[in-house]
């Protein structure tokens, strides 16, 4: 082995560690909105990239390492950022969902969250939505209970609350409020689930029925 | 099979260890109705709300069907992101197997992906090898990666029964006792055949046996497993793909079906491995082979862990894990087994060693105080899938093709991973101590002096 060969295999290992491209992160705030609002795309890289988007206009030019970007799409679209150099290339995608009139999200919580209680009769999750993913101008106009969820989950959102139940699958009560802010879902136990039993939910989950403001 | 039958029944065992898939993301769809509903434990109904991971943003998010392609980057799979994705609930002492999501998010930068690459689910078209396997020979469908964390401690812990590690470290692994050290202290013919770099080159105790006959090419597989005499052919074999984390790839790319690779070029890989072990119809009618993968690689799998305890070996020092990882594929592939069988025994990687112990043992010998210690916590022997009296049958032909996934591999990642940059350090060692002998057994190490 000459010492040519380690020299160069040195710096192959050190240069690949060093110069190798990286994406840190690469966020769009806030990625739920109404068709046309802004959003800012933000990244941060270890060196010059390209951005784009998958909805025309799809090419949205030669970046720096870290910078803000404002784009306003009308349709549900993902934007890329993509970092080469010699020792190598790195990416990352971010989708924004655009809602234009109404649509609905599924909006819950793991009973991992930390905010989950459980007592012996009702399990309780919390879900905070923040102005940062989602749009300012999207309202509630119902929630529903999903197709697959056939128990009672009870909503508390702002200062209105409501009770979903497998009869009674959609509800009004929360309409005109913003989407933004805390969630509070709640469903009593059966007879067969008790807080530590494998059976237990492993999350809650409603349907947002989501309206953009004209 | 008892020990005995396996001692009677079985002479050759041979194990090929993938990279980074869960089982419910590579082939929960096995029991989905629409792909023939299966009685196994894997995805009944992706709308089922337990399967729903939460995102940063607040919203939830169900798994869903996608094709084979590169994926824009690696899913996070150490440690301390396990412990996000198995989420265990304080408030309920379960685990709700729900931040998949979550961890990617946090390990990516990025938020809002309607379509996380952890929830991804594979469909049988992208996966005919797998799918043939699945449907010829036996599933286990409770097989788990032996620690919640990544691929080197996973794989120590398959390959010795121990790790040194609770997390992938950059550069040379840490010596430890081996399978390898345990066959050939029972005298026992064992060989590695890989398509590419051995997963050992990391280990400086295994270079000088990594130069001799020890390790041979996967292209000689066929020949051996026809032509070479019983004198000399291997009790014991390990099939190795070409890795992902390797910086050189002779064939133009890796098939270990490390993400972001695509899936196509592993099942190219499986299919050869197949036809070549099963080309000696005699030496086929004694075989089990033990297709797994090393961990989940950061996809989702809906079941939670297992209560198998493992605390630090002798010298080593990290705080003690208490679960298994997640669960992963498993496929028995062996003439002891029946068609579209399914073992739903607990199992993790060393299950593999129970079954060399039972079969290469002295009478009543245990392969060692951790596998056995594991065995005590419930983990079964890969020998409790086999079945003595199974009904004979010649090798099965597996599909003509294999489709060529839908791009090329791209590496759209730095060479920086602690993975990619301890294989580049092995390659450096092991030429420094080792020369010309290296790079002539291993024209990847030449090809990488060459080129760099």
């Amino acid at each position: 082995m000459n010492a040519s060969v380690k020299l160069r295999g040195l710096c192959a290992v050190l240069c690949a560690a060093c110069c190798g491209p990286s994406v840190q992160s690469f966020v769009a705030r806030p990625n739920v909105i109404c068709a046309g609002s802004a959003v800012q795309l933000s990244w941060q890289a270890s060196t010059n990239g390209v951005l784009s988007a998958k909805a025309p206009p799809s090419a949205l030019g030669n970046v720096p390492a870290s910078g803000t970007r404002e784009v306003s799409p009308h349709s549900t679209t993902t934007y890329r950022l993509d970092v080469h150099n010699f020792w190598g290339s790195d990416a990352r995608e971010v989708d924004v969902d655009v809602k234009a009139g109404s649509g609905k999200k599924p909006v819950g919580q793991s009973v991992a969250d930390p905010a989950t209680t459980c007592s012996s009769a009702t399990l309780t999750v919390v879900d905070e939505l923040k102005p940062t993913s989602w749009g300012s101008d999207l309202t509630v106009a119902g929630v529903e209970l999903p197709e697959n969820v056939n128990r009672i989950i009870k909503v508390q959102h702002g200062d209105r609350e409501t009770e979903l139940r497998p009869t009674m699958r959609s509800s009004d009560r929360l309409a005109g409020l913003s989407v933004i802010g805390t969630w509070t879902l709640s469903t009593p136990l059966d007879q067969s689930e008790t807080c530590g039993t494998p059976t237990i939910p492993r999350s809650l989950t409603i349907l947002v029925i989501l309206e953009c403001k004209p | 099979m008892t020990a005995d039958e396996v001692r009677g029944s079985v002479d050759t065992i041979v194990l090929i260890m993938m990279e980074n898939r869960s089982f419910d993301h590579l082939i929960g769809h096995l029991s989905l109705p629409k792909y023939g509903g299966r009685q196994l434990n894997g995805l009944r109904n992706l709308a089922d709300p337990n399967l729903q991971n939460p995102s940063q943003n607040g919203s939830m998010i169900a798994p869903f069907e996608a094709d084979d392609e590169p994926l824009p980057n690696d899913l996070p799979h150490e440690r301390s992101f396990v412990t996000t994705q198995i989420a265990r609930a304080p408030a309920l002492g379960t685990f709700a197997m729900n931040g998949f999501v979550l961890a990617y998010e946090t390990f990516s930068g990025t938020s809002g992906v309607l379509q996380p690459p952890p929830l991804r689910v594979m469909v049988p078209d992208d996966l005919p090898t797998t799918e043939f396997f699945a449907d010829e020979f036996l599933v286990c469908d409770s097989w788990f990666a032996p620690l919640p964390t990544s691929t080197q401690p996973n794989r120590l812990m398959a390959f010795g029964g121990d790790s040194v590690l609770d997390v992938s470290r950059n550069g040379l692994l840490p010596t430890q006792d081996l399978v390898f050290d345990w066959l050939t202290r029972h005298g026992i013919r064992w060989r590695i055949y890989g398509a590419g770099l051995s997963f050992f080159t990391l280990m400086s105790k295994m270079w000088p046996i990594l130069l001799t006959d020890k390790f041979r090419s996967l292209a000689s597989l066929s020949f051996d497993a026809q032509h070479e005499s019983t004198a000399t052919w291997p009790q014991v074999i390990f099939v190795e793909p070409d890795y992902s984390d390797t910086p050189v790839h002779l064939s133009g790319h890796a098939c270990d079906n490390h993400p972001p690779s695509p899936v196509g070029f592993g099942e190219q890989f499986l299919k050869q491995t197949y036809e070549a072990l099963t080309s000696n119809e005699e030496r086929w009618r004694k075989m089990a082979i033990l297709l797994t993968y090393d961990e989940h690689g950061g996809f989702f799998d809906h079941e939670p862990p297992k209560p198998v305890p493992y605390a630090p070996p002798s010298g080593a020092q990290f705080a003690a894990f208490q679960t298994t990882g997640v669960r992963v594929p498993a496929i028995v592939l062996s003439p002891f087994v029946g068609r579209r069988s399914v073992s739903s025994l607990l199992y993790d990687h060393t299950s593999f060693l129970q079954m060399i112990a039972e079969r290469f043992g002295g009478a009543g010998e245990n392969y060692s105080a951790t596998v056995s210690a594991r065995a005590t916590n419930g983990i079964n022997s890969l020998s409790a899938a086999l079945d003595v009296n199974a009904p004979p049958r010649p090798p099965p032909d597996p599909p003509k093709t294999t489709p060529v996934p839908a791009s090329s591999l791209v590496t759209t990642r730095a060479p920086v991973t602690t993975m990619e940059t301890s294989f580049t350090t092995a390659i450096e060692a092991f030429t420094a101590a080792h020369g010309t002998e290296a790079m002539a057994k291993f024209p990847e190490i030449a090809h990488f002096h060459a080129t760099k």
